[in-house]
């Protein structure tokens, strides 16, 4: 289906359990110890595997000596890049082996792998292996790898350049050399690791018929069953996903390197195999957010109209693509459906260095575009005495709203968001109150400030004949529902949202309702959870398929009740005459009945889903990308302690338009995590690469996030909205709520002590040297 | 296979024993350091032997000169002991700041010193109020000013076969004042940046005795010499600078994870100050 299907509306329903709170169904089994992790399964007769990891940013791999560690008692084997069966992979572009060949990219590359009894001979074996390098001179920064002459990582991208992305929209030179006024600025984004609670893993074990079954910390079991295929060198068939409970994602846990090289150790071993990082190699191999440089080039009218937009980005990879090349596009024009601009010109390079590999998290490029621009629009708001709230409501967009990529916003309630946020935080009258008590001779400077903010309920950018979602509802012979879906839980919640959809709609309780973990033998076809598409889609398709169950249930009691179906309601667990309340055939019976009638066949509800009006960009990245444009504005209330430079976010406002929530409980949590994690960001976590490539903050003592102790004050709150293309009406908040946080810390910041930190993470040593240079008499600038 | 033995004396005799007959033994306590360390360094082989079941280590009491502190005394009870807040407050304040609440209910005070790093939190307050460190050994106790006490990062004057039995910490004198300041970069989980313990002895509002401590910007944590000069003034704006300045003169901090020298050299300054204006407000 395309753009060409017929108009959608869907109508708010008459819910019961939607839109209440609700505790998550796996929460008391969290919380008391019961669930178990990927960490913590074992296998029969399961061994361990552990990589040798490259201990050079780059270098040629001459000669690999494994003899002394073969001969370690309780080693099963010991693999190098030579003497296995792989392919180079990548979930865009196909840049990596499983073990090194030849030549490592970064440190913490594998370059050999063992298996054995326990993870302390594993570590003995691979300190046993001798490895000959030649080291090379390697690229440690994105600002180097374009230059002349930079040492080439990859011989298949010359320049270090692995995409290049060009997006005119309009002449933007004419609207430069006419506009009232024209801003510049510069901005840089830094590499974030996400900080889950459970580091990369899985366990995976082989058949006599060369199926792998890998049980995995994964995000999209179904879709990178491909990836995984490839790098093995095997049918995709042949590879099973199980996705067991795991300690979050936000975004690092799409296809990554643990899970194939995992399979290929337990592949040798002939035993399954148990590899999972600890926490050093997860901060040196993970897959944290992409760094990027913008530099930015707006053109306005005196009014505050937004004429055009110019967005020029580098992008630092690492030593391997991953999913670099969407993130940049997200970076580049994704904010596009926020503000009614109509010449827009986005131009990006996303290069190579010889780092850790960066990936997808939360935000996905967008949360590093809306740090750059929403910085900069304060810039213009001022310079054109503009409140900044303000100048965001003369640009912003309403529904209906086409912008120049073809893409279509629906239902759009920002102005909402920023209006409510405003009022909230009574931010006006804040700024009033703090330009005079900062006049005042105290070290504390206060400040407030704001950041609207967009994403996606879905990002229809990823695979060409695909978008949507499928669940299965299966209703066993004592009446219990099952469901089956794609859009899986790594902690967000799904599992609770489709939960309640199934009661809402069923009529009936939580504890005759079930979401296995998914396993792709088992679950329809689907692309998992990023791009905040799971409510969205899951419940789209939980919308068809619960009516499907629902006509099926009174088909059955029509039958058994001898009543018409149209004397027919669902109450309680059971379908209930209308007419004679005490006529009624409770669930059990009716499934038992349909069991009996169709001998063995379970009560099956179907239901699939695509988002109408959404297609996949042509070759000029044109067409609508999303159903459900996700909105929201966040304000933060700073203290600044200009004696030290700490900052102290007093409170934030996290105020969004997420379409009809469906569990407004764990919608709270989502924007208090996502803010907290934001704080993070803005004002503390930078992984850093000394001068020999390595990471220097490897652990949580040196790479700082949040305690409870920083967190500030979070007020969330949601607006009235109805998304009409999905049935229940719901979008997203799992990356907008991450997304309005570092550009309202940063413009708070601004509005404090008069000076802008474009370059993150904001900390108190940066703020205490730009003081000391605005005091000599420096600009308001650092 | 970790390859670790382990002992648990019930007798402090016993343990200076066990620490002299077994080759590269090593003394446990809360372990918070110890295990840390194990983790990062490969897992090495342990000779532990396990001091908590020695009553005396464990004791806090009112001595003749003071109060003693056992060595195997968690964080959390050195921050709640009601002695300890009375007569030492800042102490007891340096002890809430260690850690998480999970690390101070197995830390102990005695291991906060022997790990002897630069930025260890109790430490500043026990050399402020001049504590002696009481070691037991094989020819029997000796006492050591905690001034004394350290020789470099990870360094002490202890010898194979000691044990850090606790600390006796002489009663502060009449008309005393203590602050501490630990300046970290979040406020719980954290090593501190920079650490300062002053004490300040006031005879009819002028200054009659200043002591300085001075954690994590050096080798060892520094006691601030040459601060007669500031005995018999005022405290008042003047003052402040200059004996921050003078503060910040005789510490040679480096530039780390947790903050430049430059960074630390402008904080030693700032918390010093705010000792003193903490005072005066």
């Amino acid at each position: 289906m395309s753009s060409t299907a017929k108009e959608v509306r869907y109508e708010k329903g008459d819910y019961s359990v939607i839109g209440s709170r609700k505790p998550y169904v796996d929460a008391i089994d969290k919380v008391t110890g019961k669930t178990v992790y990927v960490t913590d399964m074992t296998l029969p007769g399961m061994l361990h595997g552990k990589a040798l990891r490259s201990p050079h940013a780059h270098a040629k791999v001459l000669n690999i000596d494994t003899s002394a560690a073969e001969k370690l008692p309780g080693v099963k084997c010991v693999l190098t890049g030579k003497n296995v069966q792989q392919n180079k992979w990548g979930p865009v572009t196909k840049d990596e082996y499983l073990l090194a060949v030849d030549k490592v990219n970064f440190v913490g590359d594998e370059v050999a792998a063992v298996a054995a009894v326990d993870e302390e001979t594993c570590e003995e074996a691979l300190s046993l292996i001798k490895v000959e390098y030649e080291p090379l001179p390697a690229v440690l920064s994105m600002h180097d790898a374009m230059k002349e002459g930079a040492p080439l990582i990859h011989e298949a991208f010359p320049g270090n350049v692995n995409h290049h992305f060009n997006i005119p929209r309009g002449d933007i030179e004419e609207v430069f050399r006419n506009a009232y006024f024209v801003h510049e600025g510069e901005y840089e984004a830094s590499l974030e690791y996400q900080a889950y609670i459970e580091p990369m893993g899985g366990i995976s074990t082989w058949d006599n018929r060369g199926n792998v079954t890998i049980y995995a910390g994964i995000q999209t079991p179904t879709w990178s069953r491909n990836d995984y295929a490839v790098a093995l060198d095997i049918p995709v068939e042949k590879v099973r996903i199980v996705q067991p409970p795991f300690g979050g994602g936000f975004g690092a846990k799409l296809s990554q390197q643990v899970h194939p090289l995992g399979a290929l150790i337990a592949k040798y071993a002939k035993q399954p195999v148990r590899f999972c990082l600890d926490r050093l190699e997860d901060f040196q191999c993970g897959l944290p957010r992409v760094p990027m440089h913008f530099k930015l080039k707006t053109a306005w009218s005196k009014e505050g109209k937004y004429l055009a937009k110019q967005v020029k980005i580098i992008a630092d990879q690492g030593a391997y693509a991953s999913y670099g090349a969407a993130i940049t596009l997200t970076a580049m024009y994704r904010i596009d459906i926020m503000y009614q601009v109509p010449v827009v010109h986005s131009e990006s390079h996303l290069v190579y260095t010889n780092k850790v590999p960066t990936g997808c998290f939360r935000g996905f490029g967008n949360s590093q575009k809306h740090f750059a621009h929403e910085t900069h629009l304060d810039e213009v708001a001022e310079r054109l005495s503009i409140a900044p709230d303000d100048l965001r409501l003369r640009n912003i967009a309403v529904p209906g709203y086409m912008n120049p990529h073809g893409w279509k916003a629906n239902s759009v309630e920002v102005e909402a968001c920023i209006k409510k946020g405003m009022e909230r935080s009574d931010f006006h009258e804040k700024r009033k109150n703090f330009l005079v008590l900062n006049k005042e001779d105290n070290p504390i400077k206060k400040g407030i400030g704001m950041a609207p903010c967009v994403h996606v309920s879905g990002n229809r950018s990823f695979i060409k004949p695909f978008e949507g979602g499928a669940v299965l509802l299966r209703m066993n012979e004592q009446g219990k529902v099952f469901v089956y879906c794609n859009e899986p839980d790594m902690g967000q919640g799904i599992r609770t949202t489709l939960t309640m959809c199934v009661s809402d709609a069923l009529k009936m309780d939580f504890e005759h309702i079930s979401v296995p973990d998914p396993d792709t033998d088992i679950v329809p076809f689907g692309l998992g959870c990023f791009a905040s598409r799971g409510t969205y889609m899951a419940t789209g398709a939980m919308h068809m398929a619960v009516a499907d169950m629902k006509n099926k249930l009174i088909k059955l009691a029509s039958e058994l009740l001898e009543l018409p179906e149209s004397d027919l309601e669902l109450k309680d667990g059971a379908v209930v005459s209308t007419s004679n309340p005490s006529k009624s055939a409770g669930y059990p019976e009716l499934a038992w009945k349909h069991v009996c009638d169709n001998p063995g066949q379970h009560l099956l509800g179907i239901g699939y889903f695509t988002p109408a009006g959404v297609d996949y960009p042509d070759d000029k990245k044109y067409n609508n990308i999303s159903g459900g444009y996700a909105f929201g504005c966040h304000v933060a209330e700073v203290e600044v302690n200009t004696e030290t430079g700490q900052v102290k976010v007093s409170k934030m406002w996290g105020i969004h338009d997420v379409g009809q929530p469906i569990n407004e409980l764990a919608l709270e949590g989502q924007i208090q995590g996502g803010i907290a994690q934001g704080y993070g960001w803005t004002l503390m976590e930078h992984l850093r690469h000394g001068p020999d490539g390595k990471i220097i903050n490897a652990c949580f003592l040196d790479y700082q996030v949040p305690t409870a102790a920083d967190i500030p004050e979070i007020h969330a709150e949601v607006v009235d909205s109805f998304e009409w293309t999905t049935g229940f009406g719901a979008k997203s908040i799992g990356e907008a709520c991450f997304i309005g946080t570092a550009p309202a810390i940063q413009n708070a910041i601004y509005n404090a002590i008069g000076i802008r930190f474009n370059e993150l993470p904001i900390t108190a040593e940066k703020i205490l040297s730009a003081l000391g240079e605005k005091k000599k008499g420096g600009e308001g600038h650092a | 296979m970790h390859n670790i033995s382990y002992h648990a004396p019930c007798k402090l005799s016993d343990a200076v024993s066990l620490l002299l007959e077994l080759e590269g033994s090593r003394i446990l306590a809360g372990g918070t350091d110890l295990i840390a360390k194990w983790k990062k360094s490969h897992f090495f082989d342990m000779t532990l032997v396990d001091i908590r079941n020695i009553p005396e280590l464990s004791v806090i009491e009112e001595v003749e000169e003071g109060l003693f502190i056992g060595a195997g005394v968690t964080m959390d009870r050195v921050s709640e002991d009601e002695r300890i807040l009375s007569k030492f407050p800042i102490l007891a304040e340096a002890a809430s700041k260690v850690g998480s609440v999970q690390v101070r209910n197995l830390a102990t005070i005695g291991g906060n010193a022997c790990n002897a790093a630069p930025s260890a939190d109790t430490v500043l307050p026990l050399m402020v109020y001049g504590a002696e460190a009481v070691i037991a050994a094989k020819e029997g106790e000796r006492r050591v000013a905690l001034r004394e006490f350290f020789i470099g990062p990870g360094k002490t004057v202890l010898k194979k076969g000691d044990v850090l039995k606790g600390f006796v910490i002489p009663n502060p004198p009449a008309n005393s004042f203590a602050y501490f300041v630990k300046h970290s970069r979040r406020p719980g989980m954290d090593l501190a940046t920079v650490g300062v313990a002053v004490l300040l002895v006031l005879e009819s509002e002028k200054t009659a005795d200043i002591k300085v401590i001075l954690g994590a910007v050096g080798p060892t944590p520094i006691f601030v010499k040459g601060l007669d000069i500031f005995f018999g003034g005022k405290i008042d704006p003047d003052f402040v600078t200059r004996i921050a300045e003078h503060c910040a003169n005789a510490a040679s901090p480096i530039t780390d994870v947790r903050g430049s020298k430059t960074y630390r050299e402008a904080m030693i300054k700032r918390s010093v100050a705010l000792c003193f204006r903490n005072h005066t407000r």
